[in-house]
């Protein structure tokens, strides 16, 4: 007798994952220190060991991928030295022009490079968005991660910091800030609830000069699932994974589709491109139109043949071309490509000059021992400057500003370290990490990685700061 | 010269933030796969151990709560039943059971219970999830006819009838 039906069912799985009860261990901590009983488990022998780069998903990744309940920040990218396993993509190239020495950004722009706090007077934790001028930072305070609890402009002059808008208590249950964007009248916001099934998003503004902020409204299904979104003098405009693009008036009503947007993905107002940035099935195709909702103007972008994952904003285009990184106009013209470098799904147009080259090679150092974590490339002047520091030992990261918007902000906390600590030991008082593994035998060497230090300041690139090329 | 697994890689803060962010979301999920709190609580931890050793893959997919998810799926029909058995739990639940009451008055989380954890799996992932069969199979590395009689037998035992839903599946 099939007394019950389906949704019965999903509502008691809803239910149970409520009333879950609490862990009474704290996660981290419990990882961490599991962890550690496995590396001291692990051996080691001394192979060669190749550079492979990691990206970690800062916390929370922006793809929507197979699951609906995701949030979204700027990636945070680290670099390490180690494994066996890697991408392709990072192989050094076998051939070719060598690769450049790259210095450091503070010494190719020092006019654009800033140290803030890494938090605020209360501990509140600083996040950097975008650069706002060429000498104001909008950075969130947050409480915990990813609880934005202010909007604050960090004057790089002053050096100090004003609060913008202290940003609402929601009582809304798990909800995050999702990404901010940064208008002509008004700063902007959406949030959503990424850890339950439901499909819903809402948008906030504030003026930029500051205020209280106003709730614009709420969407829910399709319409929720927020790729990158804009404010212009009377809208909040979005775009959707599935494509298309929609406003919202801020004075309130419906939302309803931009004429026109059909597959369309927002970039930064008023462009749009045809295929996003974040979707993974879009990950490795070319951008082949740049659309400006004001204008109805649509630019063909010229895709050469060979060319991967082409990201094009409102003058240059970057992709990847073999071993290397290619970078051109929207027509085609000024094209080059830089060997050794990796466009990856970073590289953008960020104020329509410079492009973030996600991936610097294998971590090959200079003659005096410097190596970037990665590199912002000028393609005007023909200018690289490195981006954060590889540690000696073991790797490095960086982080990118949280705006929907191409970023124009590249940060990292000189204070941390990445520290690799080994030591011999006979391998075979060591049991196999697991049981699928060959017991150890011989002796080995036991190694791990942490990472120490930091948490008290930043070091900030503001694109807007560099000066302009003759 | 052998090889032992793979090296350790850096323990990013970021890391801890997202365990921080998302830890109890998949803890939650861990609970509806499994059943109970203390498997929950291990298979989480496994999986997000397995999260940062794979950092260099899920750069690709950019996707780590994919990741620790499906991870937590095919944990959860594999080998780890077997593999916690031999781990210290560090972190038990104090409240090791809850009034099955309060999910529901009918049963059928405890019947749910009963089920084999493939066809417990299938259901999560379709009714929790909210996934489609090819979702699923892509998922579990199944087919979708499996996922199809794995999740008719256990509807079935649970007497579910499939009527409503049944034309959004592809």
């Amino acid at each position: 007798m099939n007394d019950r039906d389906e949704a019965e069912l999903i509502r008691m799985l809803a239910r149970a994952a409520e009333a879950a009860p609490e862990p009474a261990g704290d996660l981290i901590g419990t990882i961490h220190r599991r962890r550690r009983q496995r590396t001291r488990r692990r051996v080691q022998s001394a192979l060669a060991v190749a550079g492979v780069i990691a990206v970690i998903g800062g916390g929370t990744a922006v793809a929507r991928g197979t699951f609906s309940n995701r949030g979204g920040e700027g990636q945070i990218v680290s670099k390490a030295t180690s494994s066996t396993e890697g991408s392709p993509l990072f192989t050094p190239s076998p051939s070719g022009p060598p690769r450049r020495a790259v210095r450091p950004a503070a010494e190719v722009w020092p006019s654009a490079v800033f140290k803030i706090p890494a938090k605020a007077a209360d501990g509140w934790k600083y996040r950097p968005v975008t650069g706002l001028s060429a000498t104001e930072l909008l950075l969130t305070a947050e409480s915990s991660f990813e609880k934005a609890g202010r909007l604050e402009v960090y004057d790089t002059t002053a050096g100090k910091s004003t609060v913008l808008a202290n940003m609402p208590v929601t009582d809304t249950k798990g909800y995050f800030v999702q990404g901010y964007e940064v208008g002509a009248e008004y700063i902007a916001w959406w949030g959503e609830t990424p850890n339950n099934s439901d499909k819903w998003a809402d948008f906030w503004v504030v003026p930029r000069s500051g205020g209280t902020p106003k709730r614009v409204g709420e969407v829910t299904g399709d319409l929720s699932r927020v790729t990158r979104i804009a404010v212009t003098s009377d809208s909040i405009v979005w775009s959707v994974t599935s494509g298309g693009i929609y406003r919202m008036p801020i004075s309130g009503g419906a939302p309803e589709r931009i004429e026109g947007t059909e597959g369309l993905h927002l970039l930064s107002w008023p462009l749009a491109v045809d295929f996003g940035e974040k979707e993974g099935g879009d990950a490795f195709k070319n951008q082949s139109r740049v659309v400006n909702l004001e204008t109805r103007q649509v630019t063909e972008v010229n895709v050469p043949d060979g060319v991967e994952n082409l990201r094009c904003g409102p003058v240059w285009c970057f992709g990847g071309w073999g071993d290397g990184a290619l970078v051109q106009r929207l027509d085609g013209s000024d094209r080059k490509i830089l060997q050794g470098m990796s466009a990856g799904p970073e590289a953008k147009d960020v104020g329509g000059r410079f492009g973030s080259l996600g991936s610097y090679g294998d971590g090959e150092r200079n003659a005096d021992g410097y190596a970037p974590v990665t590199v912002v490339y000028d393609p005007i002047s023909d200018v690289m400057a490195g981006i954060s520091k590889m540690d000696p030992s073991a790797g490095g990261g960086f982080g990118t500003g949280i705006s929907s918007s191409p970023s124009s902000i590249l940060y990292w906390d000189e204070g941390k370290k990445q520290v690799r600590e080994c030591k011999t030991v006979d391998g075979r008082i060591l049991p196999p990490a697991s049981s699928g593994e060959p017991v150890p035998t011989g002796e080995g060497t036991v190694c791990s990685t942490n990472e120490v230090g930091g948490g008290k300041e930043l070091t900030v690139v503001n694109l807007l700061a560099v000066p302009p090329t003759e | 010269m052998q090889q032992n697994g793979s090296l350790t890689r850096p323990w990013s803060v970021e890391f801890t933030d997202f365990v921080a962010a998302r830890g109890s979301a998949l803890y939650r999920y861990g609970y509806v796969l499994t059943g109970n709190a203390e498997d929950a609580a291990d298979l989480t931890q496994e999986a997000l151990m397995r999260l940062g050793d794979a950092w260099p893959k899920i750069r690709k997919k950019d996707d780590p709560e994919g990741y620790v998810r499906t991870t937590m799926a095919r944990l959860h029909i594999s080998v780890w039943r077997r593999l916690r058995r031999e781990r210290l739990v560090a972190a038990v639940p104090e409240a090791a059971y809850i009034e099955d009451r309060f999910i529901d008055d009918t049963g059928l989380w405890n019947e749910l219970k009963g089920l084999p954890s493939k066809q417990r799996a299938v259901l999560v992932l379709r009714y929790y999830e909210d996934l489609s069969d090819q979702e699923i199979a892509d998922l579990l590395g199944i087919s979708r006819g499996t996922v199809r009689s794995q999740a008719a037998r256990a509807l079935s035992k649970l007497r579910v009838r499939v009527v409503a839903l049944e034309m959004r599946r592809v």
